[in-house]
């Protein structure tokens, strides 16, 4: 099955290509909305700013495209890192509205907390719950952060995996065909690639 | 459960080369450099700097260009580029073709806004402050140029100047230790983990895993390795590996 690589033209969507390739799927890069449908599977991927983001979605057709998917479609969609955080309504790092596919708002890591920011390294995650897509994770699963904001989902239950820095807020989210992870599963060796395997595996 | 302290393994390269430098002069054949990236990778390393050490004509080259695209194929961790990058434009182009981070350093001296054009396209956490350094009396001085000029700036000064929310980290390398086993300039390391907000990745000298523990306990983020990640003691012996105990340098650092 294929899995859309979204190029925004910000970073390389080539690292996650290869890491869904290990993981047993069939990547294909894409900077047109024209390339997919309401039953395409699309991992955005996640470098930059709330607002390049947005708008690199935007002016592509992206947003429209993946509202389609996760609306009614039978296609699933996985944010990563940045693109975990467009998912949401809003963030404090910009000034446009996010996707709105998960309630909530993406803040920055306060000050005051005895940590440095960004959150930047090797952190294990916490599993909140058991689901499929995590069915793969090696015992004491880790993975690579590297932001500065974090997204908060209002549910808390949508929250799959939970990390520690300062604070305890969501590693990765689930929500029907909706899928989230704040870290890098293309750059966390074993760890991230049974992560991804469990996306791709669905 | 926290934040893991990193090792990080720094890859020289010339050409298609994997070299060694000491004091950043004099760089000696290591192997080549995609099979260091795949070996680094496969050991699981927490993540790798690529320092280019290529001549200026070719290091900016089509050929160059996509022999670097290969090379970030093969690494499975976040992949950092240092080499004279001087414009936005260079920072997206690596950006573009794998690597996370990109690090400024001679450059981000020169031209004081490249640092924040830089991530405000990139966004701050792929932007690396490098801020080289030798022993001057009680302080530390800034140099530029693989070490070879002098500036006026102390360390201190150089890092009040960058605003913290315009880089992920800053990278201390300590020239005058750097590839001599000699351990890692802990006054850099405390004066560094001090005087800046975000994580600090200390450099230069580093001997044993012990040493690169004792700069994790007084607070830096991570430790840069060159010489222990290439040779096993003997100046015969070359052997691209990370230090026996790596994968437990948590171990050696309370939480």
């Amino acid at each position: 099955m294929d899995i859309y690589v979204l190029d925004l033209g910000l970073g390389n969507p080539l690292p996650v290509a290869r890491m869904i390739e290990r993981a047993g799927g069939h990547p294909r890069l894409t900077s047109s909305a024209m390339d997919i449908n309401a039953n395409s599977s699309v991992v955005i991927p996640g470098v930059g700013a709330f607002d390049a983001g947005m708008h690199a979605l935007r002016d592509r057709g992206f947003d429209s495209a993946i509202a389609e998917i996760a609306d009614r479609g039978t296609g699933r969609i996985l944010g990563l890192c940045l693109g975990m955080q467009l998912l949401f309504d809003e963030s404090e790092e910009g000034s446009t509205p996010g996707l709105g596919l998960v309630r909530g708002i993406v803040r920055r890591i306060p000050t005051g907390l005895g940590v440095r920011v960004p959150h930047m390294g090797w952190n294990p995650v916490h599993v909140k719950r058991d689901s499929r897509l995590l069915r793969f994770l090696p015992p004491e699963p880790r993975f690579y952060f590297a932001h500065s904001y974090f997204a908060q989902p209002v549910d808390a239950d949508l929250s799959s995996l939970s990390v520690h820095h300062g604070l305890d807020f969501c590693a990765a989210l689930e929500k029907g065909n909706v899928v989230g992870a704040q870290f890098h599963p293309e750059k966390s060796h074993r760890f991230g690639l049974e992560f991804m395997r469990g996306f791709v595996r669905a | 459960m926290t934040l893991m302290p990193r090792l990080i393994p720094i890859l020289q390269i010339r050409g298609t080369s994997a070299v060694k430098t000491t004091q950043f002069a004099g760089a000696r054949y290591i192997g080549n450099a995609v099979n260091s990236m795949r070996i680094y990778s496969e050991l699981e390393a927490d993540e790798l700097i690529v320092l280019d050490l290529t001549e200026s004509q070719t290091r900016f080259s089509a050929r160059h260009m996509s022999f670097l695209e290969s090379l970030c194929s093969e690494g499975f961790m976040p992949l950092s580029y240092g080499g004279r990058v001087s414009s936005v434009d260079r920072a997206v182009s690596l950006a573009r073709i794998g690597f996370e981070k990109v690090v400024l350093g001679t450059a981000a001296v020169e031209h004081p806004r490249l640092v924040s054009q830089t991530a405000s396209v990139l966004g701050a956490q792929a932007v690396v402050l490098a801020v080289d350094v030798v022993a001057d009396g009680s302080g530390h001085r800034v140099v530029i140029d693989g070490g070879s000029r002098q500036t006026s700036l102390s360390l201190a000064e150089r890092l009040s100047e960058v605003p913290a929310d315009e880089v992920g980290e800053v990278l201390v390398t300590s020239v005058d230790r750097e590839g001599l086993k000699v351990g890692l300039d802990q006054r850099a390391v405390h004066s560094a983990v001090s005087l800046t907000q975000v994580p600090v990745v200390v450099s230069g000298g580093a001997k044993s895993l012990e040493d690169c523990a004792i700069a994790l306990r007084m607070g830096a983020s991570a430790v840069a390795i060159g010489e222990i990640a290439v040779s096993l003691g003997g100046a015969d012996s070359t052997l691209v590996h990370l230090p026996p105990g790596f994968d437990n340098v948590q171990g050696l650092v309370p939480g």
